[in-house]
C-alpha cells in the first residue's frame, strides 16, 4: 500500500514536471479559440490549428508562450499584424475598407424588408 | 421596370469583379514590414556559433535572405546568390537567414554550392522568421545602411526579378 | 483505342445537346408533337452517350492507361480498387464530366415527368434550355478540360489520388452535391421556359417535386461534405466556412427558399415573381459555385485547377446563362397579382421567410467575394473567415428560426386571430426546456439559451401538427415532409449551438501510460507504433478513454504519411455516441517520448448531420407523394 502511494506521488511530481510547459484550463480554451483565428499563410485556406504545416506549428508555440508570457489577445493580435498583415487574421478588423462588410448584416436585411413590405402590399 | 433591373445590375457588378479577379494572380503577402526596421534579435553565426545582434549586422545596403537545406526554391536561387556575391560592380553584401535547418546539412550546403553570405546566422526554431513575417522561404529582404527594409521579394530571386525590382533601389539608397 | 472511342461519344454528346436545342427552338419542325418526339430521344441519345463516356473513363482508370494524361495525374497502380472509380471524378476534368452527366440524367428524366406532358411549350422550352446548357458545358469540356486527352511517352506511373480525397465518403460527396446543383437547372429551365412562352404560374407546380429532389441532394452533399470534413481533415472541426462550403450553402439557402416559395405559387398563384427569380439565381448560384471552385481566384483546400482560361469560359457560361435569364425576367415578368396580404398570414410569412434565407446567402456571398473585391481596389489582402461568418449569420437566422415556428401555425390568405394563443404554450414549453437544459449543461452564455430555445421551438412546432389534428395527417401531401423537415432543422441547430458552446478542446502533451483529463473523460496513451498500410505508412497511438474509472473504448489515432505526398495526414480517433463524440487526434513526436495530442469533448455533436438526414427523409417522402398525387390528377 504505502509502495503504490509512494510510486503515485513520484508519478504524479513527474507528470506536473512535464506539464509545467502546458497552459491551465482558462488559457486553454483562449489558446484554442485564438489559433483558430489565425489563418495558416501556406495551406489553402486552414487556420493554423488545422495544420500540420511547419509554419503553423511554429505560429501556435509562439502563441502558446505569449499566453504563458500573460499577454491579452489583443496584444497577439497585433504582434501577428504587425508582422504578417490583415491576411493572417480571420476575423477582418473594423476600418473604413470593411464598413460594408461589418454592416451588410443590417443592410441587406433592411433592403430585404423594404423588399418584402413591397411585395406584402 | 428599374426594380426588375435591379437583380442584373447587381449580376452585372460581381460579374465584373469575378473577371477582373481572374488576372489578379497576385499571390504574395504584401509586408507590413517595409518602411520598419528589422525586427530586433539575437542569434548564432552558423559557422563560428558566435551570438549577433540585429545592430551588428546593419550598416550598409544589404540583402537579408532567408533558405533553407530543405527549400527547393533556395536551390534554385542559390547560383543566382553566388553570382551576386562576387559581382564587385553591384557590392551587396548578403547576409543568410538560414531557416529551421540542421547545422550540418547547412554547412555541407555551403560547402558544395558555394556560399554567398557575408555571413550566416541560423534561426533553428523559426522565432526570428517569424518576427520577419516570413511564411516560404526563400524570401528576400532589402535594407538600407540604416537597417531600414525597402523591399520584399517572396520566392527564388533571379537576375531578372533582381535588374528589375531590387536593383533601381540600391541606386537611390546610395 | 479507349480514350479516342470516349472522345467520339463526347462529340456525339455535344452535337446531340446541340440538337436537342435547335429542335426545342423549333429550327426542324414547327409542329410540337414531332418537337417533343424528337427531344425525346435526342435526349435519350445524349445521356447514353455521356454514360458510355463515363464508362470508359472508368475502365482506362482501372486499367491504369497511363497513356491518358487524366487517369495519370490522379491514379497509381497502388490505388484501391474503389479509389480508382473515386478517382474517375477525383480532379477537375472528371468532376466535370460527371457533372454533364448527371446534367443529362436530369434532362432524361424530366423528359419523362408525365405531368409535365400536360404543357407540351413549357416542356420543350425547358429541355431545350437544358440542351444548350448541356451544350455550352460539353463545348468546355473538349475546347480546355478533355479527360481523354493523351499522354506520350505514357509514364510507367501515375502520381496518384490526393490522400485527403482517399476516403468512403468522399467517393459519394460529389456525385450527391453535383446532382443537387445541377438539379437547380431543372426549375431554372422550367421558369425561363414559362417566362418565354406560356408566362403564368404553372410552371411552379412541375418545378417543386424537381426542386425539393434537387435540395435533398444539395442536403445530403453537403452534409457527407462535412461529415467528411470532421474526420477526415484531421482538427475536429466540422465546417469551415471554406469558399468551396460556401458556394454549396448559398445555392442550399436559394433552394430552401425556393421550395417553400413554389408552395405560395402553386397554391395561391401569388409570388410568381419571387419564385421565378429564385429558381434563377439559385442555379446562378450553383454556376458561380462552380466558377469559385474551378478557377482557383479563391485559394481553398479544394480548387485543384487553377487555370485562367478555364476560370474564362465557366465564367463566359456563367454570364451567358443567368445574364440572360435575367434579362428575360426583367422584360417578360409581369406584374405581381395584386392582392392585399394579410401580414400574419401563412403565404406572408412564408415571404418572410424566403427573405431571411436570401438575406443569408447574401451574407455568405458578400462574406466570400469580399477579398477579392478589396484585392482588386488595391486596398490589400484580408481574409474573410469562420469567426466573421459565424457571428453575421445569426442576423438572419434568429429571425427566421422564431418565425418558422409561427408559420407553422398561421393560416392561409388570413390573420389566423388567435395566433398568439396558439404559439404561447409552446414558446413557454420550449423555454422552460430551454432553461432546464442549459441548467443540466451549466450556464453558458444568453447566446447560448437563444439558441437551445430556438432548436427545441422548432423541433416543437414542427411535431405540432401530429398533436393537433392526429388522424388526419394524410390530408396533404406537405404535412409529414414539412414536419421532418423542420424537426431535423431544430435537432441540427440544437447539435450546433451545443457542441460549440460546451464542446472542449485540450491540446496536451503525453507519455506513455500517461493520463489527460477532458471534461468527464481520461485519456491514457498506453502505445505508440508503427504500422502499414497499402499506399502509406502510418504512425498510430492507442489511447485509452475510461469515464469515473470505467473503461469506455480504446481508439487509435494515426497519422499517416502516403507513398505519393509528404505532407502527414491526420486519421483522428473517435469514440461516438448519440450524445457526446471523443475525438483524439496525433500530433507530432515533442521528444523525450512525449507527444502532442489534440483531445476533444464534442456534445452532442451528431445531431449536426442526424438532423440533415430527417430534413432528406421530409425530402424524398414529399418527392414520392408529390408524384403519386401528380399522377393522380391525370
Amino acid at each position: 500500500m504505502i509502495k503504490k502511494s509512494v510510486i503515485c506521488f513520484f508519478v504524479l511530481i513527474c507528470f506536473s514536471a512535464i506539464k509545467a510547459n502546458e497552459l491551465n484550463s482558462n488559457d486553454q480554451i483562449r489558446y484554442q479559440s485564438l489559433i483558430q483565428e489565425v489563418r495558416c499563410l501556406v495551406c489553402q485556406n486552414q487556420s493554423v490549428a488545422e495544420s500540420n504545416a511547419e509554419l503553423a506549428k511554429d505560429l501556435r508555440r509562439e502563441i502558446k508562450l505569449q499566453i504563458q508570457d500573460g499577454k491579452s489577445n489583443s496584444e497577439i493580435k497585433k504582434y501577428l499584424l504587425d508582422r504578417y498583415g490583415e491576411f493572417i487574421l480571420y476575423e477582418p478588423a473594423f476600418t473604413q475598407k470593411t464598413l460594408f462588410l461589418w454592416f451588410s448584416p443590417i443592410i441587406l436585411l433592411l433592403m430585404f424588408y423594404g423588399w418584402f413590405r413591397k411585395i406584402g402590399n | 421596370m428599374i426594380r426588375r433591373l435591379l437583380p442584373l445590375f447587381i449580376f452585372l457588378l460581381l460579374l465584373g469583379f469575378l473577371f477582373q479577379s481572374l488576372y489578379n494572380k497576385d499571390t504574395e503577402l504584401p509586408s507590413p514590414l517595409i518602411g520598419k526596421p528589422i525586427p530586433a534579435f539575437n542569434l548564432k553565426n552558423l559557422i563560428t556559433e558566435e551570438e549577433h545582434s540585429s545592430h551588428e549586422i546593419i550598416g550598409e545596403v544589404s540583402l537579408i535572405n532567408v533558405w533553407a537545406t530543405w527549400c527547393v526554391g533556395c536551390e534554385m536561387e542559390h547560383e543566382f546568390l553566388v553570382d551576386l556575391s562576387q559581382d564587385k560592380r553591384i557590392d551587396l553584401p548578403i547576409i543568410g537567414l538560414n531557416w529551421k535547418d540542421d547545422d550540418r546539412l547547412a554547412k555541407l550546403w555551403l560547402k558544395q554550392l558555394g556560399d554567398p553570405y557575408s555571413i550566416v546566422l541560423k534561426d533553428p526554431k523559426g522565432k526570428a522568421a517569424i518576427d520577419f513575417g516570413v511564411y516560404g522561404a526563400p524570401e528576400t529582404f532589402l535594407v538600407d545602411s540604416s537597417g531600414i527594409i525597402h523591399f520584399k521579394h517572396i520566392g527564388p530571386l533571379n537576375r531578372e526579378i533582381f535588374e528589375r525590382d531590387i536593383l533601381p533601389l540600391i541606386g537611390e539608397l546610395n | 483505342m479507349i480514350p479516342e472511342l470516349g472522345q467520339v461519344f463526347l462529340v456525339a454528346a455535344l452535337a446531340s445537346a446541340l440538337l436537342q436545342f435547335l429542335g426545342g427552338i423549333g429550327l426542324f419542325s414547327r409542329k410540337n408533337e414531332n418537337i417533343e418526339a424528337f427531344i425525346e430521344r435526342i435526349t435519350m441519345f445524349q445521356t447514353f452517350s455521356l454514360l458510355i463516356c463515363f464508362g470508359l473513363l472508368t475502365t482506362a482508370f482501372l486499367q491504369d492507361d497511363f497513356s491518358v494524361l487524366y487517369v495519370a495525374s490522379n491514379s497509381n497502380t497502388a490505388l484501391p480498387f474503389a479509389y480508382k472509380i473515386a478517382a474517375v471524378w477525383g480532379g477537375h476534368e472528371g468532376s466535370l464530366l460527371l457533372w454533364v452527366l448527371i446534367l443529362s440524367i436530369w434532362t432524361f428524366l424530366l423528359s419523362k415527368d408525365r405531368a409535365l406532358k400536360s404543357s407540351p411549350d413549357l416542356r420543350i422550352q425547358s429541355l431545350s434550355i437544358l440542351g444548350l446548357i448541356s451544350f455550352g458545358f460539353l463545348l468546355f469540356i473538349l475546347y480546355t478540360s478533355n479527360p481523354f486527352e493523351r499522354l506520350l511517352p505514357s509514364p510507367i506511373q501515375g502520381r496518384g489520388l490526393n490522400p485527403l480525397l482517399q476516403d468512403p465518403a468522399l467517393v459519394i460527396h460529389p456525385p450527391t452535391l453535383y446532382a443537387g446543383y445541377v438539379g437547380l437547372a431543372v426549375p431554372f429551365s422550367l421558369a425561363v421556359s414559362s417566362l418565354l412562352t406560356v408566362n403564368n404560374h404553372q410552371w411552379a407546380m412541375h418545378a417543386r417535386t424537381w426542386t425539393v429532389l434537387s435540395w435533398v441532394f444539395l442536403t445530403g452533399g453537403i452534409a457527407l461534405g462535412s461529415w467528411w470534413a470532421y474526420y477526415e481533415l484531421g482538427w475536429g472541426g466540422w465546417w469551415f466556412w471554406d469558399p468551396v462550403e460556401n458556394a454549396s450553402l448559398m445555392p442550399w439557402f436559394l433552394a430552401t427558399a425556393l421550395m417553400h416559395s413554389l408552395i405560395v405559387t402553386e397554391k395561391r398563384g401569388i409570388f410568381n415573381g419571387f419564385s421565378t427569380l429564385l429558381a434563377i439565381t439559385a442555379f446562378s448560384l450553383s454556376l458561380l459555385g462552380t466558377f469559385l471552385v474551378r478557377s482557383g481566384v479563391l485559394i481553398s483546400v479544394h480548387s485543384f485547377a487553377s487555370d485562367p482560361q478555364r476560370g474564362l469560359f465557366i465564367l463566359g457560361l456563367l454570364a451567358f446563362f443567368s445574364g440572360s435569364a435575367l434579362i428575360i425576367y426583367s422584360i417578360k415578368q409581369k406584374k405581381n397579382k395584386q392582392e392585399k396580404l394579410h401580414p400574419l398570414s401563412r403565404e406572408s410569412l412564408l415571404l418572410l421567410n424566403n427573405v431571411f434565407l436570401c438575406a443569408s446567402a447574401g451574407l455568405v456571398l458578400i462574406g466570400t467575394v469580399y477579398p477579392l473585391i478589396l484585392e482588386m481596389l488595391d486596398l490589400g489582402k484580408i481574409s474573410v473567415g469562420p469567426p466573421y461568418f459565424n457571428f453575421v449569420i445569426l442576423f438572419p437566422f434568429i429571425p427566421l428560426l422564431f418565425s418558422i415556428g409561427v408559420a407553422v401555425f398561421s393560416n392561409w390568405s388570413n390573420d389566423s386571430k388567435n395566433l398568439i394563443n396558439k404559439v404561447s404554450p409552446i414558446i413557454l414549453i420550449a423555454l422552460m426546456l430551454g432553461f432546464a437544459f442549459t441548467f443540466i449543461y451549466g450556464w453558458d452564455s444568453l447566446l447560448t439559451l437563444i439558441g437551445v430555445f430556438l432548436a427545441l421551438w422548432t423541433i416543437l412546432t414542427g411535431i405540432s401538427p401530429l398533436i393537433k389534428n392526429r388522424y388526419s395527417i394524410n390530408k396533404s401531401t406537405n404535412i409529414i415532409p414539412m414536419m421532418l423537415g423542420h424537426i431535423g432543422l431544430g435537432i441540427m441547430i440544437l447539435g450546433i449551438t451545443v457542441t460549440s458552446s460546451y464542446g472542449i478542446t485540450f491540446d496536451d502533451s503525453m507519455n506513455i501510460e500517461q493520463t489527460s483529463t477532458v471534461g468527464d473523460y481520461e485519456f491514457k496513451l498506453t502505445e505508440i507504433g508503427k504500422r502499414n498500410g497499402p499506399n502509406y505508412l502510418a504512425q498510430y497511438a492507442s489511447i485509452e478513454i475510461s469515464k469515473d474509472g470505467q473503461y469506455v473504448e480504446t481508439v487509435y489515432p494515426e497519422k499517416r504519411v502516403y507513398d505519393t505526398s509528404s505532407m502527414p495526414m491526420t486519421e483522428a480517433g473517435i469514440e461516438a455516441n448519440l450524445f457526446r463524440d471523443l475525438f483524439i487526434a496525433v500530433g507530432e513526436d515533442i521528444g523525450g517520448g512525449s507527444w502532442s495530442m489534440h483531445l476533444q469533448y464534442k456534445p452532442l455533436l451528431r445531431l449536426i448531420w442526424y438532423g440533415p438526414i430527417i430534413m432528406i427523409l421530409g425530402g424524398l417522402i414529399r418527392v414520392f407523394l408529390g408524384k403519386k398525387q401528380t399522377e393522380r390528377h391525370q
